[in-house]
């Protein structure tokens, strides 16, 4: 809950911001214009209304709020905040207390707003996302300098980090701009070429590619946006750390499964992961030239250009490091995250 | 005129995208249809040979070329596509492997 005497900064859903704006606009123009409006008016005050008309239901942050240090807490807390999401059919809003939090990673948040932006986007309008900072310092930079605080207090759509080592793009078509550019920027801050960065654009791509063609799945229905990706990248010291996250259906619900593998029902989602990884014929499409764009990954990481990656998908989790000799280490996860999630380090 | 060039970096795009067009940008079914296959039937019809130079671009994803080179082979219905194609690769010498690879995989229909 909100403390007041705290005096924690509150975040608001942009629209909030939004509506406030546009109801300003609307009065001036009510005065020039005069009846013609009104309705428009009404509709604005009636919008803003809604929200104090809407079930309030709050969720608390893990202390430790990050896929990669607490995967199962902040899945957990993932999990709830979207079942009530889904099962809101009237509207409601989802208040996200984050006074606790004292660690926090970005694919955390960047799996927040990606969950955020595909209600916003959806035919959902009346789910309201609102929260309050971290009261620990080093969250809350963290949440200042990723723009996750600017997200949702900003009149656009756009995600502007504060910091310029920060990146975070969404879309719904392979960016091969964006790609480039990544590309460049490697190349400007390290002694990496062009060519030693080939593995790394063509796992952009790949990834991208994968999520508008799979990852939402054929016939796949939802309230919310298709086919959207997301992608975060930072430089942190010597490394520059990416986040490439989907919250489609999920890499064990869209692989293609033996026959003996769909009414097994042991199978676990990291085998599935892994066994696409290593390019298995998992392709849904069942063409032998198709399913090359996981095990993009692993080459990737076998070829030493990345480092300390992770996918997390469904109820799998798979680590890939070069201490491991890049074999693929999983493990099974008591709660499943929706879409996908693909964490990498490339040193620079 | 001995022989027809493409260099991708510098007549099409120096970033490939996707397989298709309505995946984005500079899909290798967009090279394919704009570029080389246009190219190739000239140079069939002329009796040269199609050079194409993939150097200098940020990358290949595999379902660029798969679409690119595997496609004409599918609308030709044929797998020597490559006797008439010189394909320049310093950057990366393992893709002409695999765009053999793609077109030997390439399954016809009808």
């Amino acid at each position: 809950m909100h403390n007041r005497k705290n005096k924690s900064k509150l975040w608001f859903d942009y629209r909030n911001r939004k509506l406030l704006k546009q109801k300003t606009k609307l009065k001036e123009l009510t005065k020039r214009k005069g009846f013609l409006v009104y309705a428009q008016n009404m509709y604005i005050y009636e919008q803003r209304n809604i929200r104090k008309s809407l079930p309030t239901s709050e969720f608390k942050a893990p202390s430790n709020f990050s896929f990669k240090n607490a995967c199962e807490a902040t899945a957990t807390f993932f999990e709830t905040i979207i079942n009530k999401r889904d099962s809101s059919k009237e509207g409601a809003v989802i208040r996200i207390d984050f006074s606790d939090v004292s660690k926090l990673s970005v694919d955390a948040l960047m799996y927040l707003i990606a969950v955020m932006y595909d209600t916003y986007n959806g035919d959902k309008k009346n789910i309201i996302f609102t929260g309050n900072m971290p009261s620990h310092e080093d969250a809350a930079k963290i949440f200042n300098r990723s723009g996750f605080a600017n997200y949702v207090n900003m009149q656009k759509d756009e995600i502007r980090p504060t910091s310029n080592n920060i990146k975070i793009s969404n879309g719904v078509t392979t960016d091969v701009e964006l790609a480039g550019k990544i590309c460049k920027y490697i190349h400007a801050n390290s002694n990496l070429t062009r060519i030693d960065t080939i593995p790394l654009y063509n796992l952009i791509i790949e990834l991208m590619n994968n999520t508008i063609h799979h990852a939402y799945g054929d016939g796949y229905s939802s309230d919310y946006s298709k086919n959207s990706w997301y992608l975060f990248s930072e430089k942190r010291d010597n490394r520059v750390v990416f986040v490439f996250l989907d919250t489609g259906l999920g890499i064990p619900k869209t692989v293609y499964k033996k026959w003996q593998e769909k009414i097994n029902f042991a199978i676990q989602d990291s085998f599935l992961i892994k066994s696409a990884l290593e390019g298995e014929n998992r392709t849904v499409t069942k063409l032998k030239n198709r399913g090359k764009g996981l095990p993009q990954i692993l080459e990737c990481c076998r070829s030493g250009l990345i480092d300390n990656a992770y996918v997390y998908s469904g109820n799998g989790y798979c680590t890939i490091n070069k201490e491991n000799d890049g074999i693929i280490q999983t493990k099974e996860m008591q709660n499943e995250i929706f879409g996908t999630l693909f964490s990498w380090e490339v040193i620079i | 005129m001995d022989k027809i060039i493409i260099n991708i970096a510098t007549d099409y795009t120096d970033t490939p995208g996707g397989r298709y067009i309505k995946d984005g940008k500079y899909s290798g079914e967009d090279f394919r249809e704009t570029m080389l296959f246009p190219k190739y039937m000239e140079a069939v019809n002329e009796g040269v040979m199609l050079e194409v130079n993939l150097d200098g671009c940020f990358g290949y994803p595999s379902s660029f070329l798969d679409e690119a080179f595997g496609g004409i082979a599918k609308a030709l219905k044929r797998r020597d596509i490559l006797d008439n194609i010189i394909i320049i690769s310093n950057d990366q010498p393992g893709l002409y492997d695999d765009i053999k690879k793609s077109i030997n995989e390439v399954e016809f229909e009808g």
